[in-house]
């Protein structure tokens, strides 16, 4: 049976109602509730009646999202296993189009996420009319240069494999992604392990001093968190390359975590340019 | 829906993004990360002195950072290869880079130049041809040495020649990377 026919007949099969669920909406409540407390917190003061109130209406929200989601689990994994045996890709929405729409709204989410942190950080910084602030040390750019050739090789062989999944090279997937979950671990250990460390022990560099201190733990911190996730992506890629479930035709995961990747290198480029560089300094006196 | 409907194809193309983000990434680490050289530490005394007989302009510090060689430009000549993903990569590179220039806020404005350059590589992408990069090289030396004449208010003459020298040398030693590329096949 051709594949089109196959996956036509597998379409007929989903209970594509499933696929509109009230819970993103839930859960973006939930999320709506717990920046809406930080937000009055910095404006306002800590108040512990409503900071509890906030994060307990968050809490219950991802507690009623969990109960509805999680006993929908196995069925959306079964009906996964069936598309790829009926030759179709698990994230390639039929309804949406392919696997590119999806990755690209979640890419452009984080975009907002990312974009909403740098200009928080640059609202900030406005107020100094010298930046770095004085009595801040000046980083040393040798441990983000070393992060930066870890992402960049990791970079490189997502794409080898990639491009490797297109042509049926097994072998070229497993080593690429294999490779990027070790320079990704590498990455963060750098970071967390060493680098971190280093700057609160030597107190060189702490949350506590100033807005710069704050703004690289807190900028840094998220982006590490999203390190740690595209490795975890990465070694779920990685799991199912080694039980050969990708091919030419399905590879959707294997792209859209590959380019989950490439988003958290970019940012990193950002990250390394103004935080250790001093990116648009420039316009610190302008501004200030 | 099928297919087609996405409304972001065409917009956002997942399978170059990986090609983009890895020349931005080498364009920028390139500068910085490694230590910044520029073409007055590169050249024998004795050139240095036949194109700037008076100095002024070796001795000028903006001229430095400015002739401050972007190792990322060794790129342009594989855009034959790459196509716009690796055009808008390094000119995002470039614009990573421009974020921390010592010469200020004008510099932001070199990355348009860059992309301009960098679109007339794959214009003239026939094997061989040589005539992209050599425009490249013309729209951004042009540009730096409007730049440093600008900021410093020193000879044009001059600045042209050293920013010519060093555009070209980078993007020379890219092009030579390239024809080896090209000769063992790499990319096909």
């Amino acid at each position: 049976m051709p594949d089109n026919e196959k996956k036509v007949e597998f379409e007929h099969h989903v209970d594509t109602s499933e696929l509109h669920s009230y819970m993103p909406a839930l859960v973006g409540l939930g999320a709506g509730a717990f920046v809406a407390a930080g937000v009055i917190f910095m404006l306002k003061g800590f108040s512990l009646q409503l900071g509890a109130g906030l994060v307990g209406l968050f809490v219950l929200l991802i507690f009623i999202f969990l109960g509805g989601e999680i006993p929908r689990w196995p069925k959306i994994t079964k009906e996964s296993e069936q598309m790829v045996k009926a030759g179709g890709t698990p994230g390639e929405f039929h309804e949406i189009g392919d696997v590119g729409f999806p990755t690209a709204l979640f890419i452009l989410s984080e975009i907002a996420f990312f974009g909403g942190a740098f200009v928080a950080y640059f609202y900030l910084r406005s107020a100094y009319a010298v930046w770095p602030p004085e009595g801040i040390h000046h980083l040393d750019v040798a441990i983000p240069s070393i992060q930066t050739a870890l992402l960049i090789v990791s970079s490189v062989m997502i794409e080898w494999s990639t491009a490797a999944v297109k042509k049926g090279n097994q072998t070229a997937v497993k080593l690429g992604f294999l490779g990027a979950v070790i320079l990704g671990l590498g990455f963060a250990v750098i970071q967390m392990g060493y680098e971190w460390p280093h700057l609160l022990s030597s107190g060189e560099l702490t949350p506590q001093d100033g807005l710069f201190g704050a703004s690289f733990f807190v900028l840094t911190g998220i982006h590490g968190v999203h390190v740690i996730a595209g490795v975890i992506a990465n070694t779920v890629v990685t799991i199912k390359a080694f039980r050969n479930q990708f091919d030419e035709k399905n590879h959707g995961f294997l792209e859209a975590a590959g380019t989950y990747w490439h988003f958290v290198h970019i940012v990193w480029l950002f990250l390394f340019a103004f935080l250790w560089q001093d990116g648009l300094s420039y316009f610190q006196a302008a501004v200030a | 829906m099928s297919k087609t409907a996405n409304p972001l194809k065409g917009i956002v193309n997942i399978p170059r993004f990986g090609l983009f983000v890895i020349t931005a990434g080498i364009t920028a680490a390139g500068s910085l990360g490694l230590p910044e050289t520029s073409i007055f530490s590169l050249l024998p005394a004795n050139i240095l002195n036949a194109i700037d007989s008076s100095g002024s302009v070796i001795a000028s510090e903006e001229m430095h950072v400015l002739l401050t060689i972007i190792p990322g430009f060794m790129l342009a000549p594989f855009i034959s290869f790459f196509g716009m993903a690796a055009i808008f990569g390094i000119t995002l590179g470039h614009l990573v880079i421009a974020t921390t220039s010592k010469v200020g806020a004008v510099d932001l404005l070199s990355p348009l130049f860059t992309f301009l350059g960098l679109f007339f590589i794959r214009q003239y992408k026939s094997p061989g041809n040589f005539i992209g990069p050599l425009i490249f090289v013309l729209v951004t030396s042009l540009w730096l040495s409007y730049v440093g004449f600008t900021v410093t208010g020193l000879d044009m003459l001059p600045i042209m020649l050293f920013t010519l020298l060093s555009q070209a040398g980078i993007v020379a030693i890219g092009y030579v990377f390239y024809l080896i590329a090209k000769q063992v096949k790499i990319f096909n």
